[in-house]
């Protein structure tokens, strides 16, 4: 299907892009043109694949804003959850998900990450409810990682005391500013993108932790910290929190989507996806200690605030609280773009494949990256924040239920991934007794949380859960639609980085 | 006797080394069954030992993911191992030349970044021949390498330089030194260094881009390198017409 225009002497051919047969059933050994071609190939070390998964997550941010979820979704006070206790549950099952991705990522360089390994796994109809599962997570979290971006700038500068004529137009314009630095760093290259997100995160970590210590360097707790371990036997709220708090881990999957432009991939992938909710984990634990600590002590209305832990600082000093806050902004940046850069790749993948329009299948010719999927995503991205803002809904409600929903798509994603598991390596002649074991554990525990959200959803009148359903029906339906008029197409789903001859030895001659 | 395990458990190391060899003879798309099949392992021990094989690319996957092929990874042990050939057509041009002088002329290749004697003077044999690739600083090859090479790729050990003679370059601003001289003069000795009482010259063969892959030595007794040096231009010829041959 390759068409070659035709070019002058001395001009490299340049190829037409056109991948409608590329070939993701395995019919030759190697094949001889890969399907991802286009993307820089094997060329990121370990730090920037790391460095996405902790990007995604976003610990500093989530840090901040997620134990906050977690109590006012409940009752504050006595009979409010144990967080410590809450975000160990949630930690052990993010645990299990990671152990579930990891035999299908030493096996195959992911480009769309779930998506394609689903395809191998369940199959390529099931395929399309993950990616789009995934890809409504990615985008929803990049979207209300811009709108967090928007509020925490606007509210370092109110901590700074900077009169703000119109805060909600300074938010929109910020919004504005980091999206278009966000796709301006994602064309450029994963390298830059990734180095960037782990620098900022990284020292917004170092920010957060610092000021904590300073904080009860200088408000000495009332409560002991006996108390924060103290179960308190309510089961309903525990569960209900663990739904919260696995939110906080989402994203730590995301260096699935750079199998191909991975220098090594089989290690640093698995590597990367095993560490990241191990890492992050405990950072959320301490945090949890500590604003446990910090807000059974604070009054009510701060407990209760979208910007609790910066609340409770600019009680000791502004200048901590806009620290804090640009350390949290920056965060939440670095966590918009690893999502959209993990959504560009699955969206790339699917156009390749042609379940998504081809155009988003092309690359940029000299940056080696999914530029077209990221400019085509990002205006999206950018706008719904912008409409929150606009529509005058509070800010917090905005985060509260953009994450949410983007929980959804992502849990959603990780029942579906996991029960692949087995069967993807059942299909290559591999299945063990455990990976059996492992993956119907992960599949039961999964669904659980994902019932015990909707269910607790419904029940409040949240129509949450049934625009994730929509989400899951349309995808079934579409999923359907080309299995009827397009089964070449649903064929090639799950095309990812195959085997090259450059791999095989000899491969590059040795000087 | 050599310790044995009771059982072939995951002994690590040379079970690896039995599946890449495994790979090697089944061909590519050799799968896990047929490998477990042929080794008689627990087929948990050969995937996780497979994973790690492909990881650091050693081993590769087929497009469907079932079959293995031998990684890239393993160029580097297979080029510095496998004994480089000489084609005929190269032999009778060396042998020609060699029956037109009294000392010995060996070809030496450089493979990976290591000496491999390719074709060595049945009349004159090497007098270290297993000597001459380990220590690349002490002969007049190896220090063609090294200048070709340059720092980078530099193949020494970091250790102290081995003193083989009391003539051996011992001293690495000393070799850095006359490595440079060996780059700007294109041609390498070596007196005493390697052995006492022999002296070598090499000259490079370059391959069509410029760069060195093999060397033609002259070796003779210490005491009659001058006369060793008379054959020079010779040889430098010999040289751009065995390089099409090897390479």
């Amino acid at each position: 299907m390759t068409t070659c225009v035709p070019h002058k002497q001395g001009e490299p051919a340049r190829r037409r892009e056109s991948w409608f047969l590329v070939s993701a059933r395995g019919d030759r050994f190697i094949t001889p043109r890969s399907p991802v071609e286009g993307l820089s190939r094997r060329k990121l070390s370990f730090l920037p694949v790391f460095a996405q998964a902790v990007a995604a997550v976003a610990p500093a941010g989530a840090m901040a804003v997620i134990p906050a979820l977690v109590f006012p979704a409940l009752v504050f006070g006595s009979t409010g959850p144990n967080l410590v206790l809450t975000f160990g549950a949630a930690m052990a099952v993010m645990v299990l998900v990671s152990f579930c991705l990891r035999p299908m990522a030493k096996r195959m360089a992911a480009v769309s990450g779930l998506y394609s390994y689903t395809a191998k796994g369940l199959g390529q109809r099931t395929a399309i409810t993950v990616g789009w599962s995934a890809m409504f997570g990615y985008g929803l979290v990049a979207m209300a990682s811009l709108l967090a971006v928007g509020t925490y700038v606007v509210q370092l500068l109110i901590n700074l005391r900077v009169a703000i004529p119109d805060p909600r137009l300074l938010a929109i314009l910020v919004i504005l500013a980091a999206a278009a630095a966000a796709c301006r760093l994602m064309v450029r290259g994963i390298q830059i993108s990734a180095l960037v997100t782990f620098s900022v995160e990284s020292i917004s970590i170092g920010v957060l932790a610092v000021l904590m210590i300073v904080y009860f360097a200088f408000n000495a707790p009332k409560v002991s910290f006996a108390s924060v371990f103290v179960w308190n036997g309510n089961f309903d709220s525990l569960s209900i929190g663990i739904v919260v708090a696995v939110s906080a881990f989402v994203g730590f999957e995301s260096p699935t989507t750079l199998g191909g432009e991975a220098y090594r991939p089989f290690v640093s992938v698995p590597r990367a996806i095993t560490w990241t909710p191990i890492v992050t984990g405990v950072l959320f634990l301490l945090a949890a200690t500590v604003e446990d600590v910090a807000l059974n002590d604070a009054p009510l209305n701060i407990a209760a605030s979208s910007t609790p832990l910066s609340d409770l600082f600019s009680q000791t000093s502004p200048v901590f609280a806009a620290v804090l806050d640009l350390g949290i902004a920056a965060s939440w940046f670095a966590c918009a773009i690893a999502s959209v850069n993990a959504l560009a790749r699955i969206f790339f993948c699917m156009g390749r494949e042609g379940v998504a329009p081809r155009i988003v299948g092309r690359t940029h010719p000299s940056f080696r990256t999914p530029s077209m999927a990221i400019m085509v995503v990002m205006p999206v991205v950018a706008i719904v924040p912008i409409a929150v803002i606009i529509s005058g809904a509070s800010p917090e409600q905005g985060l509260v239920n953009l994450f949410t929903l983007g929980a959804y798509g992502y849990l959603g994603a990780y029942v579906l991934a996991s029960a692949s598991m087995p069967f993807f390596l059942r299909r290559i002649g591999e299945d063990t007794y455990a990976s059996w074991i492992l993956g119907a554990a992960t599949f039961l525990v999964l669904g659980a949380v994902l019932w015990q959200a909707a269910s607790v959803s419904i029940h409040t009148g949240n129509p949450q859960t049934f625009v994730y359903g929509g989400v899951l029906i349309a995808s079934v339906l579409y999923a359907m639609f080309l299995r009827l008029r397009l089964p070449e197409r649903l064929a090639s789903v799950g095309i990812y980085d195959e085997t090259r001859e450059i791999d095989l030895f000899p491969g590059k001659p040795v000087p | 006797m050599t310790y044995r395990p009771g059982n072939p458990g995951p002994s690590t190391a040379s079970n690896s080394l039995r599946i890449l060899e495994i790979v090697a003879r089944f061909g590519t798309g050799t799968t896990a069954k047929e490998i477990t099949d042929a080794l008689q392992m627990p087929p948990a021990t050969a995937y996780r030992m497979l994973n790690a094989l492909v990881g650091d690319e050693y081993l590769a996957r087929t497009s469907d993911l079932r079959g293995f092929a031998l990684g890239h990874a393993l160029s580097g042990l297979i080029t510095a191992a496998t004994p480089p050939t000489v084609p005929t057509a190269a032999r009778i041009l060396i042998e020609e030349f060699r029956s037109g002088n009294r000392f010995a002329v060996h070809l030496i290749m450089f493979r990976n970044a290591s000496l491999r004697i390719a074709d060595e003077d049945p009349d004159y044999p090497l007098q270290s021949p297993f000597e001459m690739p380990r220590y690349p600083h002490a002969s007049a090859a190896g220090k063609l390498m090294l200048a070709e090479l340059g720092h980078s790729a530099s193949p020494l050990p970091g250790g102290p330089l081995m003193k083989l003679t009391q003539h051996t370059i011992t001293d690495r601003g000393q070799l850095e030194e006359q490595l440079a001289e060996i780059r700007f003069k294109g041609e390498a000795s070596e007196i005493n260094e390697l052995a006492q009482g022999s002296a070598s010259l090499a000259l490079p063969v370059r391959l069509s881009d410029g760069s060195v892959g093999a060397a033609l030595c002259l070796s003779g007794p210490a005491e009659r390198f001058t006369a060793i040096c008379e054959h020079t231009e010779a040889a430098r010829e010999l040289t751009s017409r065995l390089a099409p041959f090897l390479f």
